[in-house]
């Protein structure tokens, strides 16, 4: 179950590492065995340290970034892209901390959704949030197409899942251990519906309320496998027949085996990006 | 034109003064008995809160503490007792620097001297070793302290070798690891609190003792200091773990930091104490009640000596929050004893979250009280009581300056003079005197006072070296001269008085005053140190209420013996008596000249307030009161 690494946009403030105080540095662990060092080899930083601002963000998200920007560090997603978006660290009522200096608010985010919507620049956006008061991120979206899943309501905060004592922090959090270990039993061909990912640590596990935000999201949960936001499976079978598809108007039925020629139907109009720097002159 | 300088001008404010001057002389006491019952009642239990951690970036007691080389600890105890053994008239200094310096630190000396300013002024060198455990992967940009008086055999407190081979192990261990973020120094320092108060000094360029203390520069610094730990430990066996925290003139360490050294005690099994008392198992019984009483009593005394309890509270001065942690075997105390291993462990996991600290303590309480180890009394929750207390003296301040003649209002004077003429009766209390304010008679009564107690506190010095060329010891010196000062200042009133007598008005305004005085020194006082506030307040509010002229002899006898039971010099002696019941009255006489003399050498070498207000201030207030009793 996986999602390739240049389809990842990874931001994070990445003081842990590497800090002084890590007696095992360069190592970030998430469980208390330490087997897996998950800041290995594999992974890919995209923004790290000053680079993890709001601006940034919200910047990444509506595709407004400078055009010297590599591509490893844009969200390179278009109309018939899903997109997995998953925050965490400390958050409150309508807010998320961004490094000890300034807030994201819901408002903002769910601005930045619709600047994406109007942009066409996601299909689905599946939204993860693990922060105290979690739910409160979600409430101000009004874009079509968002599922939502959120670690507590409003009022609550999300706890920690366990100590490693030979570090003596808390290595991970209830809502992400149990999410974590759903993924890690998924295989690429799995049945299991988003439904059942979103009943994923109930209360007697998280001690929080899971919230979930589905009225945005068209169709039911339940009908939505996991693998559409997680592992981009695609089913493909390969075939050398030619296929024919019609004149574009929907009477002509589809036709198979024979060999047509004919030229395309000139589209009605056009759909074009938005200069992403306007000029303004 | 309000109520403070026209108090009889308007009609409602009229009313409003009566009702005062009628009733305050009722209400004041009853406000000073509710107030000392609250703040007593505030050790109880329920009425106090549970200390709590405020830094949640301290983490403390999270990761486990993994030192464990005690044979290596018993090691270099042995050796450092041999070597103390060999040179007891020295520190062994080559010893402590080769061994931090087998270990890989950046080792340095530090020299210091003192000119002692009583008597014939000797001159004290003093020497400390300190080294540097550099942070393996961050700038030197901070720094922990971890310090260790070191005691020669024979010196009066108890031996120290324990912590200072603890110092050593500990550096070893420390060496080994990759986590710290902040050098740490390993202090070893001689002559007690002499040692880190030049140490911390030199450390940041700044002179202390005017001149007497020498500290010289330091040859090597480790960054901004953000906390220390003082280590004293009496025995290789260990019963309890004393954190003490009374630092210079009553300033206390961040309650965090002392919650953070119960915590990690408690963690590792070893009894922990406050002022040398362990909590009551049944705090809310009758028997619950008094032993935190007593604890809390405890502290107060101590804090409000404004004697630091341990070398950690010179390091409270930089804002380096810092406490002493003092290990001993105390027979009478029960359950197991731990070994030095334990005590190592404690360290390593204090210094383990003084290392997850990315800024200064700031969060948690600087000013408390603590009934119990785990119980704090805030400053929220102690200045109520305080103020009950003490605002009676405030009250009738305002009262005697309510009465006192209003020196605009003509008409009123003739009407007075009109009424004298009549007949006028004495000793009422809400009769309005007609003079005006005769500020000539006053003032002498109020400056003699104030001159004297700056004289006594400026001369007392050179009456030890004068004494010193006589002979006399500088104990005794210092004695005998606030002995005389205090004897002597009893004729003042006749002094000031024989020329311009004091009229009843010139009583009221001399009394005024007076308590206008006593409550801007407790109101300040209990800002910073609540304990010397409080107790001055309580000895000194009923007899400043009482203190005015009385006309009948045995009144004023009685008036006279209650202000020299509160005399700054008998408090004193009554202090040191208190503290030390088992003596015998040469002893206590003994032990009060030292503790004279040492006060003089803390306020001039350390900045220690307690002698200068007792002069400058408590002496001149009594005697502004012994002025009342007897200006008839």
């Amino acid at each position: 179950m996986l999602i390739v690494v240049n389809h990842i946009i990874l931001m994070l403030a990445d003081d842990m590492a590497c800090n002084p105080r890590n007696p095992r540095p360069a190592t970030v662990f998430n469980n208390a065995n330490q087997h897996i060092n998950v800041y290995g080899s594999d992974v890919e930083v995209d923004y790290r340290g000053d680079e993890v601002t709001v601006e940034r963000l919200v910047r990444l998200l509506t595709g407004r970034l400078e055009p010297s920007t590599p591509p490893t560090k844009r969200l390179l997603t278009d109309d018939r892209s899903n997109v997995l978006i998953y925050m965490t660290g400390h958050g409150g009522d309508g807010f998320l901390k961004f490094q000890d200096a300034e807030e994201i608010t819901s408002t903002e985010l769910a601005d930045a959704f619709e600047q994406m919507w109007q942009q066409r620049r996601y299909n689905n956006i599946f939204f993860m949030i693990d922060t105290c008061q979690a739910a409160s991120m979600y409430e101000k979206f009004y874009s079509p197409n968002i599922l939502a899943v959120a670690s507590s309501q409003v009022g609550e905060d999300s706890l920690s899942h366990h100590l490693d004592s030979s570090l003596g922090v808390y290595v991970i959090d209830k809502y992400t251990y149990h999410a974590l270990d759903f993924m890690e039993k998924l295989r690429k061909d799995s049945k299991k519906s988003m439904a059942d990912f979103l009943r994923v640590c109930p209360r007697h596990q998280c001690v929080s309320t899971v919230g979930v935000r589905s009225d945005l999201f068209p169709r039911n949960p339940a009908d939505v496998r996991v693998t559409e936001f997680f592992g981009s499976v695609r089913h493909v079978e390969r075939t050398d027949r030619l296929v024919d598809l019609g004149d574009g108007d929907t009477e002509t039925p589809v036709t198979v085996g024979t060999r047509v020629e004919t030229a395309a139907p000139a589209p009605a109009g056009s759909y074009r990006y938005v200069a992403q720097f306007p000029v303004m002159s | 034109m309000g109520l403070l300088t026209s108090p009889t001008a308007g009609g409602s404010s009229k009313k409003f003064a009566n009702i005062l001057i009628k009733w305050e002389p009722v209400v004041s006491p009853l406000l000073y008995i509710a107030g000392i019952i609250w703040f007593l009642a505030l050790a109880y239990h329920p009425y106090n809160a549970g200390t709590y951690f405020s830094e949640n970036a301290l983490l403390p007691g999270l990761v486990t503490n993994e030192f464990s080389d005690g044979s290596e600890l018993a090691r270099l105890l042995k050796a450092l007792e041999a070597e103390a053994a060999d040179h007891p008239d020295t520190v062994p200094h080559p010893w402590i620097r080769a061994q931090f310096r087998q270990l890989g630190l950046q080792v340095y000396p530090h020299n210091f001297t003192l000119r002692y300013p009583l008597g014939n002024g000797s001159v004290f060198h003093g020497e400390n070793t300190y080294a540097v455990l550099r942070a393996p992967r961050s700038g030197s940009t901070e720094a922990l302290v971890l310090s260790a008086p070191y005691r020669r055999p024979g010196a009066p407190h108890p031996p120290n070798h324990a912590a200072v081979a603890m110092l050593v192990a500990l550096a070893k261990y420390f060496r080994r690891q990759v986590y710290w973020a902040k050098d740490i120094v390993f202090l070893v320092t001689e002559h007690e609190q002499l040692g880190v108060a030049a140490w911390l000094s030199a450390y940041h360029q700044q002179p202390v003792g005017h001149g007497l203390l020498d500290a010289g520069d330091l040859p090597g610094r480790a960054g901004s200091i953000q906390a220390a730990i003082n280590l004293e430990v009496e025995s290789a066996t260990v019963s309890h773990v004393d954190v003490l925290v009374e630092g210079l003139n009553g300033q206390l360490p961040n309650l965090d930091l002392v919650k953070m050294a119960h915590w990690i005690c408690h963690q590792e099994h070893i009894q922990h104490t406050t002022q040398g008392r362990a909590d009551h198992p049944r705090p809310h019984s009758e028997a619950g009640y008094r032993h935190s009483l007593q604890t809390l009593l405890h502290m107060m005394a101590s804090q409000a000596a404004g004697t630091p309890t341990g070398n950690h509270g010179h390091y409270l001065r930089y804002g380096i929050q810092a406490v002493t942690l003092r290990a001993l075997d105390d027979r009478a105390m029960p359950g197991p004893r731990s070994g030095l291993s334990h005590l190592a462990r404690v360290l390593e996991g204090m210094f383990r979250s003084l290392n997850n600290l990315l800024e200064r303590f700031h969060q948690s309480f600087f000013f408390y009280l603590m009934p119990a180890t785990g119980r704090y009394i805030s400053i929220g929750l102690y200045m109520p009581p305080f103020a009950l207390v003490a605002i009676g003296i405030v009250l009738r301040a305002l009262t005697c300056w309510l009465r006192l003649p209003d020196t605009d209002d003509s008409e009123r004077q003739q009407e007075a003079e009109g009424a004298e003429s009549v007949g006028k009766k004495g000793g009422d209390a809400c009769d309005r005197p007609s003079e005006p304010w005769p500020l000539a008679a006053v003032l002498p009564c109020v400056l003699a006072p104030h001159a004297l107690g700056a004289v006594t506190l400026a001369g007392l010095v050179p009456l030890t070296q004068l004494l010193a060329a006589a002979g006399w010891p500088t104990e005794r010196a210092v004695f005998a001269g606030l002995l005389t000062v205090s004897v002597g200042s009893l004729l003042l009133p006749a002094i000031t008085n024989r020329r311009s007598p004091l009229s009843e008005s010139g009583r009221l305004l001399l009394r005024c005053v007076t308590l206008i005085e006593l409550g801007l020194l407790v109101f300040t006082a209990a800002l910073f140190n609540i304990s010397l506030a409080l107790i001055v307040t309580t000895l000194y509010t009923p007899v400043a209420l009482s203190a005015r002229y009385y006309s009948s002899a045995p009144a004023r006898l009685l008036a006279s013996l209650c202000l020299l039971l509160v005399h700054p010099f008998t408090l004193q002696l009554a202090a040191v008596a208190l503290g030390a019941p088992a003596l015998a009255w040469r002893a206590v006489l003994a032990a009060d000249q030292r503790a004279l003399a040492v006060a003089l050498v803390d306020s001039l070498v350390y900045g220690a307030r307690l002698l200068d207000v007792a002069c400058t201030v408590l002496l001149p207030l009594w005697l502004q009161m012994w002025t009342l009793v007897h200006c008839g």
